[in-house]
């Protein structure tokens, strides 16, 4: 039973103290609780602001790049980065050590780490892109401890067939502080990729698309808490779709089989670029993502530049195929008569200096179209010196040589072509005629690239000539880009006639010097080159040439080829663009003949038919050329 | 209410009520919470109803019952033990079908009644060695059983509440020295063998909550932060962006306080603590006018109870103590404590109400 007894006095006593010892921890509390709400307030704000919501970018899917047939030349991958935040570093030495430690960075990215860190005016700064699942793994295991690092959920560029069209296709980087300033680059962020070279770079403002926002919570540590919805979504970039073919690029890089050089191929009715090579290659793969260092060093270090831009920057002298040029400028002005014959012994005299043709025993009696086909230095030393080097260089411009294309890509070269003008501008020194002579066989200080040669070219085969055309439509609402004429030059039909008659006989006849550019099928027009270079260090030799069209009767494709220190342009340069176009005629649907009437042995002589010319007749010729009506 | 010995402690009911009634608007203004104001309420009638009953028996009736309540307590807590629920890692719930409860809980009360009554019976200015023992033994059981979940908060308010009860009733001299001995060797003992690794990390984090090096610190940190941002005037009801933004752990049960803090600021938080020390001035003003020393006792027990709860609850809210795991009286939400806390203020109310003696 439960006692009836009081509480004792003493028991009494101790309750009061123990009641009293209650209400003043709570005052102690209260005390407390003034400390922290009314003097430590602005502090404890401060730290309740940081634990707020931030807006973080959401990158747009960038627009895909596909060949003529639709085929994904570069597509998207998702991949993880791994990111310092530079406001939650306490200690440098320390997180960059940790990087280390999780990212497998070695001593030297450890120093352009810490020294990034040190002067970076970011929120954040990558630190390793495209983690592999199990770096991934680490860092997140460590989000707490580290909470200077963050994965970041990202897009990388993928090159699904590696190295081929490297250069056409270009690379991304980080967008630099100069591109940060300009106005065109307005809406980007430090750290945004870019596209910088090839398409990836001359097309970035409509692959890029638009990067949109998202609302997430973070706490005071800056983690991320929870994702409030999408507020801004990001509009992905357009497709671009390339005139290059797969196919025919894909052949041309095979052909140069570890040799240095470029290829360029156009397509006659469109001006469409269906190949474009700069061999060795380099796939752009390796800075987009988990390779990039290592890979990017090793190119670096590579003594044949894989990352120098052959097709478009390489500007060297032509050699024999300047010929062409020779022809028609003699032609056109009338300088001499193309069935004046010269006697070639293998050496000759002109301006009193000894020049040598490249066959010592020499070509023996030779008119304009065994010069041609038989590559005889002799008769252009005298034909083009007759010329001279003004109306020389003027054809050249009027050609489309020392000056850009206009190709949709970004550093083209311009090459050179020098006269008079030039040589008292850049030496303070008149002309001498022994020079034009050089000029005459494309030696000197003549300087052109494949798209340059590929132009002359198309005059010879078209009367005109493209501006070259990578990019041919925008988006799949169809933004497509007009062909655009660069140059349209009327020559006479004379010139046309004995130049495309020559063209073939390189390829096709007996002493021709492009034999091995000859297709079963096809009938091809073409002129080699063999041009020397000064030899540097190590590397000597000749740089071969061939620029032709084919088919020669009624011509799609233009192709032009230099194989550096390749020698002879009909040995090693004729093959591949034998390759280029075996590739790229039954493409664009030009079925082969049983029979190609210019081709085989024994000689037969030029179709006019074929060349789709009116057969003129010798008097004709002379009255026609000298009102050669020329539009550059 | 009226009854033939006294008057009912309308001050006392009405605090408690105005705690009640701030829980439920606080879990309110907790936006996506599911409907936790909703079961909070039910449990606040369930509460009420307990708060009647143990108003209405007699608690002399109820001290002479409180061998078989204590021993019922008891075996639900044995039960819990084997068959029950582990939530934040112990052990200690128990589950009815949709109803969920923790008895260490109602255990508290059962355990206040049993201890009055072995306590009640001394004369003398200090309790005998027998009576200690007898007091000891009566709580060493729930302890021993909470232990084993094992939910070490529960465990040191059970160690508290008696400790408040055998304080009043008078410890001797030598049994000072013994108390101060055992509790420096068990606390050692404790510190190095009964407990777990995170329980040890939440003392550590405890030096330095601000760090934030630990999970724990993390929360603290998290808490102090909402409470110190209220300021003076409080964000306003519901605009609390720590609570809100659901920076807050545990913002419905044991952080409940600085969601309060953050919303009310300084004069609203120093509102809650008034209330808490009105409901204990009115505890212990019955306790001491209580017509025995039974009645006494089991009010200082439930106030001991209660001032434990918000003393301990408050200083981990604001990071002055490590985190354990323990409830704000009638503020937090969670059936078992709002039951008990009701139950509790109802046993009070009943020794207040039966406090002139007749005969």
């Amino acid at each position: 039973m439960v006692g009836r007894e009081e509480l004792p006095g003493r028991a009494r006593e101790r309750l009061r103290g123990v009641r009293t010892m209650a209400l003043l921890s709570l005052a102690v509390l209260g005390a407390a609780l003034f400390r922290m709400q009314v003097l430590g307030s602005e502090r404890y704000h401060a730290l309740a602001e940081m634990n707020s919501m931030k807006r973080v970018t959401v990158d747009a899917p960038r627009g895909l790049i596909l060949d003529r047939e639709g085929r994904v030349l570069v597509k998207n991958r998702p991949a993880f980065d791994a990111v310092i935040r530079t406001d939650h570093v306490v200690d440098m030495r320390a997180t960059v050590e940790r990087a280390g430690i999780a990212l497998g960075l070695d001593g030297k990215a450890r120093e352009r780490l810490q020294r990034r860190l040190k002067k970076s005016r970011h929120a954040e700064e990558i630190c390793k892109v495209d983690l592999s699942l199990g770096e991934v793994a680490y860092l997140e295991a460590r989000s707490l401890e580290w909470p200077e690092f963050r994965v970041r959920q990202g897009l990388v560029r993928s090159y699904p067939h590696g190295t081929v069209a490297g250069h056409v296709l270009g690379h991304m980087g980080e967008i630099g502080e100069e591109q940060l300033r300009s106005p065109a680059f307005a809406s980007y962020t430090a750290g945004s990729v870019i596209g910088r070279t090839g398409v990836e770079g001359r097309y970035e403002s409509y692959l890029h698309g638009r990067d949109g926002s998202r609302w997430i919570q973070v706490d005071n540590l800056g983690r991320e808490k929870r994702d409030l919805g999408r507020l801004d979504p990001p509009v992905s970039g357009l497709d671009v779709r390339l005139a290059l073919d797969l196919d025919v690029q894909s052949a041309a890089e095979r052909a140069f089989a570890g040799k240095r050089g470029a290829a360029f191929a156009l397509d006659l009715r469109t001006g469409g670029v269906l190949a474009l090579v700069s061999s060795p290659a380099y796939d752009p793969n390796a800075f987009a993502g988990r390779l990039s260092g290592t890979r990017w060093q090793q190119y670096r270090q590579d003594p044949s530049q894989p990352m120098y831009d052959r097709a478009l920057l390489a500007t060297l002298p032509p050699g024999s195929v300047f010929k062409v040029i020779d022809a028609i400028a003699g032609l056109e002005s009338a300088a001499w008569d193309p069935e004046d014959p010269i006697t070639c012994n293998g050496r000759t005299t002109v301006h009193g200096d000894q020049f040598h043709c490249w066959k010592p025993a020499g070509h023996g009696v030779v008119t304009l179209h065994e010069a041609m086909r038989g590559s005889c230095n002799v008769y252009f030393y005298h034909r083009g010196d007759a010329v001279g080097i003004e109306r020389l260089a003027d054809w050249s411009r009027k050609l489309g040589l020392g000056s850009p294309t206009g190709v949709d890509l970004d550093n083209e070269g311009a090459g050179l072509v020098p006269d008079g003008n030039w040589k008292r501008r850049e030496k303070g020194e008149p002309w001498w005629p022994g020079e034009t002579v050089s000029v005459a066989i494309g030696q000197g200080a003549l300087q052109v690239s494949v798209l340059q040669v590929a132009s002359v070219m198309q005059i010879v085969a078209t009367e005109k000539a493209w501006v070259p055309q990578v990019v041919t439509s925008i988006g799949s609402g169809g933004f497509v880009r007009a062909p655009r004429l660069s140059r349209s030059v009327r020559l006479a039909p004379d010139t046309l006639f004995r130049l495309r008659r020559a063209l073939s006989a390189v390829v096709n006849e007996p002493g021709g010097t492009g034999g091995r550019a000859r297709i079963d099928g096809y009938s091809v027009s073409g002129k080699t080159g063999t041009a020397q270079a000064p030899p540097i260090g190590e590397d000597v030799g000749e740089h071969a040439w061939f620029a032709g069209y084919a088919p020669s009767e009624d011509p799609a494709v233009v192709a032009v080829v230099f194989v550096e220190r390749g020698g002879h342009g009909g040995e090693t340069a004729a093959p591949i663009v034998r390759a280029i176009f075996e590739s790229a005629l039954p493409k664009l649907g030009i079925a082969p003949k049983a029979k190609v009437e210019v081709a085989g042995r024994p000689v037969a002589p030029p179709n006019l038919a074929a060349a789709g010319l009116p057969g003129p007749t010798h008097d004709r010729v002379s009255a026609v050329a000298r009102h050669a009506e020329v539009t550059p | 209410m009226k009854t033939k010995n006294g008057e009912l402690d309308w001050g006392l009911l009405l605090a408690s009520l105005l705690l009640c009634a701030l829980s439920l608007l606080t879990l309110r203004s907790l936006s996506g919470s599911g409907d936790s104001a909703g079961r909070q309420l039910f449990w606040v009638g369930a509460g009420l109803v307990a708060m009647f009953v143990f108003a209405a028996v007699d608690y002399r009736t109820l001290g002479n019952w409180a061998v078989v309540i204590f021993a019922a307590n008891a075996a639900l807590l044995g039960v819990v033990l084997v068959s029950g629920h582990e939530v934040n890692g112990s052990r200690s719930w128990l589950g009815i079908g949709a109803i969920g409860g923790q008895p260490s809980e109602l255990m508290k009360v059962a355990t206040v009644l049993l201890l009055a009554r072995a306590l009640s019976r001394c004369r003398e200015a200090s309790l005998r060695l027998s009576q200690l023992a007898t007091a000891a033994l009566i709580v060493g059981i729930p302890i021993g059983l909470v232990a084993l979940q094992p939910d070490m908060g529960t465990v040191l308010t059970f160690a508290l509440i008696a400790g408040v009860m055998i304080l009043v009733g008078g410890l001797s001299r030598r049994v000072w020295i013994a108390a101060c001995v055992l509790g420096l060797v068990g606390g050692i003992g404790m510190w190095n063998f009964g407990l777990k690794d995170y329980q040890r990390a939440r003392i550590h984090s405890f030096w330095q909550p601000d760090s934030a090096s630990a999970e724990i610190g993390y929360q603290v940190l998290q808490s102090r932060i909402a409470i110190g941002s209220g300021g003076l005037r409080g964000k306003g009801f519901a605009d609390g962006t720590q609570s809100q933004l659901d920076f807050l752990p545990e913002q419905r049960t044991d952080f409940i306080f600085a969601v309060i803090a953050e919303a009310w600021g300084f004069l609203g938080s120093t509102c809650v603590l008034g209330l808490y020390a009105f409901i204990l001035t009115r505890g212990f003003r019955i306790a001491l006018q209580s017509r025995d020393a039974y009645g006494a006792y089991v009010a200082i027990g439930i106030m001991a109870a209660l001032a434990i709860h918000v003393l301990v609850n408050l200083s981990m809210v604001m990071g002055l103590f490590p985190t354990v795991g323990i409830p704000l009286p009638l503020l937090s939400y969670g059936g078992s404590s709002m039951v008990t806390m009701l139950a509790g203020t109802g046993l009070v109310l009943n020794v207040g109400m039966r406090r002139i003696a007749n005969g």
